[in-house]
């Protein structure tokens, strides 16, 4: 059970920085997707903030202060680099990410772009 | 301005890196295989791969040995119980200078067989923080010289990284090999920053009284009084009554130290004089479910029972001061958080032998037959693939030696020492002698003993990794094998690309096909 709950932070820290990488250029030209608009990248930014801040509050509510903390830093590194070997070697796995962060509705705001407009 | 502090910052953390980089590397080597070191253990000492024992061992058991430490008039006796990542329980005793040690099964009380090794907790870990040289502690101060050097090199890594956000997740692997090498440095060494700066703080902290004996003199009288104080055991400053006394029932003694911990276990259980009017019976508790190591001692006399002290509570300087120990050491158990440590600090490996292959590979054009540069080449062979392969020969060692082997007045456990130092110096040598080849005939080299490690250890021992993998408590030994078939598997695909570029098929298809990416 517990090996599950460190599964949905790991899940959930990579969600966060694969948000991050993808508001970059040159990832979402690696993906094949189009460059957002400014406040869609600052928006963007702030749900991965929201989302690094959720998983610490969860490690430390379920771990403790000592463990929590120590996994939060460990799984961040962990996720981190996971994103940048997906960017590396299979870009095209983040694309539908990309691209929901471009038309998405829900937590974004609706500005749409045409694909391939600023790539 | 700007530019010339970060070229000196450049320049800093270049030669910080060629000229320590090896003993960086052979410290979070070692470090980074002491998270596993009890598991190496069981891998190592096949007589202590037991399943668990059974709660509430009785500690009357283990009398006998106590009575026998007594008749040795040993110094002290002591035992530690056995616990989740460590199925044996230790039983030491100290007389003159001859320290006595066993390993027993705590289900049956037998003493086990002598495994004829240091393993991981007696070689690898030691290692990590002396490098084995115990003259005048130099090894310590070598380690603690690499530690400033690696924080020094952190810190000018993030000032000479011209685009630390903008690459952020930036690793290109179809560029060309130079470029490679600088992303995987740029990644491994942003995204493990956390880690590679606490862990370099925290040992430096562990090791503060070596680097930093003003304060301990300034405090203590002598080293023995800061001894018994950092380790909780003030309570063996008694003046000596040499009259016999019996040591009182340990289970009743272990019965009130719990009670007073509130339910807690005993890890260690130590007698001071045994049999002596003035002998301790000392209780440490057991610390697993906390990055704090708290080692709350409750100390009776051994000779009537009476209480004669608890540790205090902690003040919040030195719990500072047990927080980062207890983050460096791990010595609690969360299994996730060790293999997150495991993964890291191959991360940090990763990092440095990618720093000092960059160095080679920006020089290899211009300089590559001088000197200095033939001298770092082999420097760098041994202390990367060469360390790993004297490590991997140590292992190998291990299953290969008869159990009483004994060559030129050394025993079992010393000639492993010794094999391992060979090969480590004999892969300096190759890199220095073949340059050309070294990469290519070290991976081979690390490939094949890996493998046959683990053959090994299923022809020697017959646990293979299916009879491990669906045995609870061998899984250690599966860990093991599993870490080794995963490297096996890596050196031998780090020997094929390599082999593909030496035979003149360069990277030129793939760097074509990484045009079209993105």
């Amino acid at each position: 059970m517990a090996f599950l709950l460190y599964c949905a932070f790991a899940l959930v820290l990579f969600l966060a920085f694969a948000l991050l990488a993808l508001t970059q250029f040159t990832h979402r030209r690696s993906t094949g997707t189009a460059e957002l608009p400014p406040e869609r990248v600052r928006q963007a930014r702030f749900v991965a903030g929201l989302l690094l801040c959720a998983v610490l509050c969860a490690a430390i509510y379920t771990e403790g202060g000592g463990f929590g903390v120590l996994l939060w830093a460990g799984l961040v590194s962990l996720a981190a680099c996971a994103v940048t070997v997906v960017l590396g070697w299979r870009p095209a796995l983040l694309a539908p990410l990309a691209r929901l962060m471009l038309f998405s509705t829900g937590v974004f705001s609706p500005t749409h772009q045409p694909p391939g407009a600023g790539g | 301005m700007e530019q010339g502090f970060r070229r000196s910052m450049g320049w800093l953390h270049t030669w910080a890196g060629v000229v320590l980089g090896s003993v960086l590397f052979a410290v979070f080597w070692m470090g980074t295989l002491s998270v596993f070191d009890n598991e190496i253990d069981r891998w190592m000492k096949p007589a202590t791969r037991l399943a668990p024992a059974p709660h509430g061992i009785s500690l009357e058991t283990f009398r006998p040995s106590l009575d026998e430490a007594i008749a040795a008039k040993a110094a002290f006796w002591n035992i530690i119980l056995p616990n989740d990542r460590q199925p044996v329980l230790q039983l030491r005793y100290k007389t003159g200078k001859t320290f006595v040690s066993h390993e027993v099964d705590p289900a049956s009380g037998h003493i086990l067989p002598d495994s004829g090794t240091l393993g991981g907790t007696e070689f690898i870990f030691p290692f990590h923080y002396t490098l084995q040289i115990e003259l005048m502690d130099l090894g310590e101060w070598v380690v603690g010289l690499a530690a400033m050097a690696m924080l020094v090199l952190c810190v000018s890594g993030v000032i000479i990284h011209r685009k630390i956000f903008a690459e952020f997740f930036t690793f290109r692997p179809y560029k060309k090999s130079r470029r490679i090498l600088l992303d995987l440095h740029n990644v491994c060494g942003v995204l493990g920053l956390p880690f590679h700066i606490f862990l370099t703080f925290s040992g430096l902290v562990i090791l503060g009284a070596t680097y930093f004996p003003a304060g301990v003199t300034a405090v203590y009288s002598n080293p023995r009084a800061y001894f018994f104080d950092a380790n909780n055991l003030s309570f063996l400053a008694v003046k000596p009554d040499r009259s016999a006394a019996p040591v009182v029932s340990l289970d009743e003694a272990a019965t009130r130290a719990r009670a007073m911990w509130g339910g807690d276990e005993p890890q260690t259980v130590l007698v001071a004089n045994p049999g002596k009017a003035s002998s301790r019976l000392a209780f440490f508790r057991v610390n697993e479910g906390h990055v704090l190591m708290d080692r709350d001692v409750v100390a009776f006399s051994g000779a009537t029972g009476a209480l004669i002290s608890r540790s205090p509570p902690l003040s919040p300087v030195i719990k500072a001061q047990r927080f980062l120990s207890g983050l460096h050491l791990i010595q609690f158990h969360h299994w996730v958080l060790r293999w997150v440590y495991f993964v890291l600090g191959m991360g940090s490996c990763v990092m440095i032998a990618t720093g000092f292959l960059f160095w080679q590979e920006s020089r290899r054009k211009t300089q590559g037959n001088m000197f200095g540069f033939r001298l770092v080449e082999g420097l760098t062979s041994g202390s990367v693939t060469g360390i790993i392969l004297a490590t991997l020969a140590f292992f190998v060692s291990n299953r290969l030696l008869p159990a009483n082997a004994h060559w030129l007045g050394q025993g079992r456990a010393a000639l492993e020492v010794w094999v391992f130092y060979t090969v480590w110096f004999a892969t300096f040598v190759h890199g220095w002698v073949w340059p050309r080849t070294v990469w290519l005939a070290q991976s081979a080299a690390i490939a094949v003993f890996a493998g046959n490690a683990v053959l090994l250890n299923w022809v020697t021992t017959g646990d293979h990794p299916l009879r491990t993998l669906s045995h609870r408590y061998l899984w250690p030994v599966a860990g093991m094998d599993m870490v080794l078939l995963v490297g096996a598997g890596l050196a031998l695909l780090a020997t094929m690309r390599l082999a593909r570029r030496a035979g003149g098929h360069s990277s030129a298809p793939r760097q074509a096909k990484g045009g079209s990416v993105g």
